[in-house]
């Protein structure tokens, strides 16, 4: 063995304590001008007493596959479970315009509606005019979506009530609005602002 | 030279309180070392950083999401259990935990380990948890501030779970043998272990060598001398 060298087998071995006396010292004759190999010992010795204490335990598999279900892939054709999710916030009707006409420019209300919903976050505006009958009765409804803080995109979609399928399902920017034609009837509406699913209960297009 | 109670690298064996059951205890013999051998080694894992996963997670990949709690499920799950919480309860901290994860995986998108920030976020949830449990957390007093765990106990934790990371990626016999060695570094030992792993005793040294220098590169990719400064 070179005098300032020393090969694999014993720099581990030593790391290990595996040598004889006389050989521990040669060994650490040589790491004094070896920073590399001092290292090396370090890892080695480091790597053995982290597994030789490892106390850690593996969770159970229920406990595991709970975990495994909390990821909501976000792309519009992944799961619709943000449609189905059950701690969605209810947002507030603070303005409906059938309940305050003084609030509202002349307008002939059995023609139009305007509704805005409102949560903590979130602001949407709602405004509804009936189209001119062609033997159905629809309506086309505009609405745009304010949200405090950064810009994003908002997903929504439009239940009919009772119905577990959506009518429409669509993507906006925050601000920009939407436009979509529906028929007479009650609905909700459901949309997510990041994280969180906001329904608008009780639209009624009658 | 042995590892001695005076080692620096000694683990502070009966540092974690709570149900003396879940902690190691006794010297381990060859058998029980390899049962452990396969606990430790598991099957090989994805080589994605964590930033990667991340990302993936990012772009719709649930595969991605799988291999994070793959990943770092045992080092989050550990942490309530070493602090005495009952099976229930480290489910809830678990569940929270990942939850938090999911919650913030756009912040977390430079993140190049992820180790530590959940070390830190899983002792936040304990405290949370138990607060409302209205449990004392048998955790060490030395604690300057309760929200963080002791740097002691988080570059223990974080150290133990590279190692094991770093072994799984090593697969194969190499991360066997050196299982065995690490649990049971007695020569006494080397014919057992041979015996296992279909070698001769005489070619244990030169493979321990060779399969440590696999294992001392993938270590320090993962970053394991960051945790060694304050050593």
């Amino acid at each position: 063995m070179a005098p300032n060298r020393i090969n694999d087998e014993m720099l581990i071995a030593y790391a290990a304590g595996s040598l004889s006396p006389d050989q521990r010292h040669a060994v650490e004759m040589a790491l004094r001008d070896d920073p590399n190999a001092r290292a090396t010992v370090q890892r080695y010795r480091l790597a053995s007493a982290a597994l030789a204490g490892d106390d850690s335990v593996e969770p159970p598999l229920n406990v595991i596959e709970k975990a495994r279900a909390i990821y909501q892939p976000t792309g519009a054709t992944a799961s619709r479970s943000w449609l189905d999710a059950i701690d969605a916030v209810i947002a507030r009707l603070i303005f409906d315009s059938r309940v305050q006409p003084a609030g509202v420019r002349r307008a002939n209300t059995g023609r139009q509606i305007q509704l805005t919903y409102a949560t903590d976050e979130i602001e949407v505006d709602l405004q509804a005019s009936r189209l001119e009958p062609n033997g159905n009765d629809r309506w086309r409804v505009m609405g745009q979506f304010a949200i405090e803080g950064a810009q994003r995109d908002v997903d929504f979609a439009v239940f009919a009530v009772g119905s577990d399928d959506p009518v429409v399902e669509e993507t906006r920017c925050v601000d920009e609005p939407f436009t979509v034609e529906l028929p007479s009837g009650r609905y909700e509406v459901r949309a997510r602002v990041g994280q969180s699913t906001v329904v608008l209960p009780d639209v009624i297009l009658e | 030279m042995p590892l001695t109670d005076t080692d620096p690298w000694q683990p502070t064996v009966g540092a974690f309180h709570g149900d003396s059951s879940r902690v190691r205890s006794g010297p381990w013999n060859s058998d029980s070392a390899f049962r452990k051998a396969e606990r430790v080694i598991g099957k090989r894992v994805d080589q994605r950083d964590d930033a990667a996963l991340v990302e993936a997670c990012l772009a719709d990949e649930r595969q991605a999401w799988d291999e994070l709690i793959e990943r770092y499920g045992r080092l989050v799950y550990s942490i309530p259990m070493r602090y005495g919480f009952g099976d229930a309860d480290a489910d809830d901290v678990f569940q929270s935990v990942f939850v938090i994860l999911y919650r913030k995986l756009d912040t977390l998108r430079d993140q190049q380990r992820l180790s530590s920030w959940l070390i830190t976020t899983t002792h936040r949830e304990c405290w949370r948890i138990g607060r409302k449990r209205n449990r004392e957390l048998d955790l060490d007093h030395d604690f300057a501030d309760v929200s963080t765990p002791s740097e002691h106990h988080s570059s223990t934790w974080e150290r133990q779970h590279l190692v094991r990371e770093g072994l799984k990626r090593l697969g194969g016999q190499c991360a066997e043998l050196l299982t065995a060695l690490f649990l049971e570094p007695n020569e006494q030992n080397y014919e057992q272990i041979a015996e296992r792993l279909g070698m001769k005793v005489g070619s244990i040294g030169p493979t321990r060598a060779r399969c440590f220098r696999k294992l001392e590169r993938i270590l320090v990719e993962m970053g394991i001398d960051d945790r060694t400064t304050s050593e």
